[in-house]
């Protein structure tokens, strides 16, 4: 059976130092001006009690199941894989970045070498294949990233996902994303 | 992107607009003859230019004969580039009749293009099946760029089923302006020699 590669994000569990973008960006030799991956830290908010909180967004592919992106490209170049991954084949594109428009979460960026978009491919090229983690899960200090197959109901993945509360985002667009986000516990939750 | 919209819209605009004077005033009569050349002549020559300046639009242009060769069926651009297979040459043969006497005797490309005479002259002088699928190509380009943007559904604004419509409204009013300064440059003394009775412009 494919697998159906997916990720969870807790924020409870993130503390925004950023390891994963660096990781990412050792990892997939992401030129400097741009990112695949980034952490973006709201805050900090005062609770009633006088401490502080902060919320931690990760600025990344969501790996859709429907993918904006996917669809709207002209020759195919934008792909998802029957593993469910959606990576770019630069050979393939013509830069029209009708991809990089369409993409809801803001995933993509123009690379300035092939001039073809990148973005997220959990470390399908470099680190999968080898049998290991996206760089950015082996990395986190925390364990803040949990990374498995949606497929096999054993997953840590599926684990946390049946015992914990968790969101998407934007789902009203029907994208359906494969990243799963533990909600901040402490404080109001800005839907 | 920004021309490629404006050009084929103006495109679109200035055949139908060339082709319902057509339907409406018949041929040779004056002042209409003139709009109809312009309309005709504007349609095949903004829509090369709007393509040739979507070439240099796109980051990889020497990638670009690969959204020639390769479909995705889904896309809203792939449809568009079938259009505009189509669209493209229909409105070369529409503007190759209107001109047939300049293109093939009078004009100085005459020498050059005598073997096609005999295909242009084959379809006759109003073959009504490429008027009519030229106009519905015209019709599909102009809203073509419409739902290209409204396929984006990340930008509420542009998700709207109106754009298209709004774009065909767009780009037919540009066509008609487009065709009747360009009749009026170059189309004028043609008017005047047929002593039109409404004076088209001064
Ligand atoms: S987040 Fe953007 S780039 Fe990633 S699959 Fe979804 S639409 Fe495509
Ligand atoms: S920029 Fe490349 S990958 Fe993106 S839609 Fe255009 S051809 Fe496809």
């Amino acid at each position: 059976m494919p697998k159906k590669y997916g990720m969870i994000h807790d924020d409870n569990l993130c503390i925004g130092c950023q390891a994963c973008s660096i990781a990412c960006r050792a990892e997939n030799r992401v030129p400097e001006s741009v990112y695949r991956l980034q952490v973006h830290i709201k805050g900090p908010e005062q609770l009633p009690n006088g401490t502080l909180k902060y919320t931690y967004h990760r600025q990344s592919c969501v790996q859709c199941e429907n993918t904006p992106c996917v669809s709207v490209c002209p020759t195919k170049a934008s792909h998802k894989d029957e593993n469910g991954i959606v990576s770019v084949d630069v050979d393939l594109c013509v830069g029209c970045l009708y991809c990089v428009a369409a993409c809801p979460y803001q995933a993509r960026y123009v690379d300035p070498v092939t001039k073809a978009p990148g973005k997220c491919d959990f470390c399908k090229e470099t680190r999968l294949g080898r049998g290991e983690e996206p760089a950015c899960v082996t990395v986190c200090p925390t364990d803040a990233l949990i990374f498995g197959d949606l497929n096999d109901p054993k997953s840590a993945l599926n684990k946390v996902l049946s015992t914990k509360v968790t969101m998407r985002n934007k789902e009203s667009l029907g994208t359906n994303p494969k990243l799963f986000i533990v909600p901040n516990r402490r404080g109001g939750i800005e839907s | 992107m920004r021309f490629i919209f404006f050009l084929a819209g103006l495109s679109a605009g200035a055949a139908m607009t060339s082709l319902m004077v057509k339907w409406i005033e018949g041929n040779n009569k004056a002042p209409w003859d003139g709009l109809i050349k312009a309309g005709a002549l504007l349609a095949p020559l903004t829509i090369c230019l709007g393509l040739f300046l979507l070439i240099f639009d796109l980051t990889r242009p020497l990638h670009f004969w690969k959204l020639l060769i390769h479909y995705n069926f889904s896309s809203v651009m792939t449809l568009g580039v079938l259009g505009l297979f189509i669209y493209t040459p229909l409105s070369f043969i529409y503007a190759a009749i209107k001109f047939k006497p300049w293109l093939f005797e009078t004009g100085p490309f005459a020498g050059l293009l005598k073997p096609f005479k005999g295909i242009i002259d084959s379809i006759g002088d109003n073959p009504a099946w490429l008027e009519r699928t030229l106009f519905l190509f015209a019709v599909i380009i102009g809203i073509y760029t419409g739902f290209l943007l409204s396929a984006m559904y990340s930008y509420p604004l542009f998700n709207t089923p109106l754009l298209p419509i709004l774009f065909l409204a767009s780009g037919l009013s540009s066509g008609v302006a487009a065709s009747i300064l360009f009749g009026l440059l170059f189309f004028k003394s043609e008017v005047n020699q047929k002593k039109c009775q409404i004076p088209f412009g001064a």
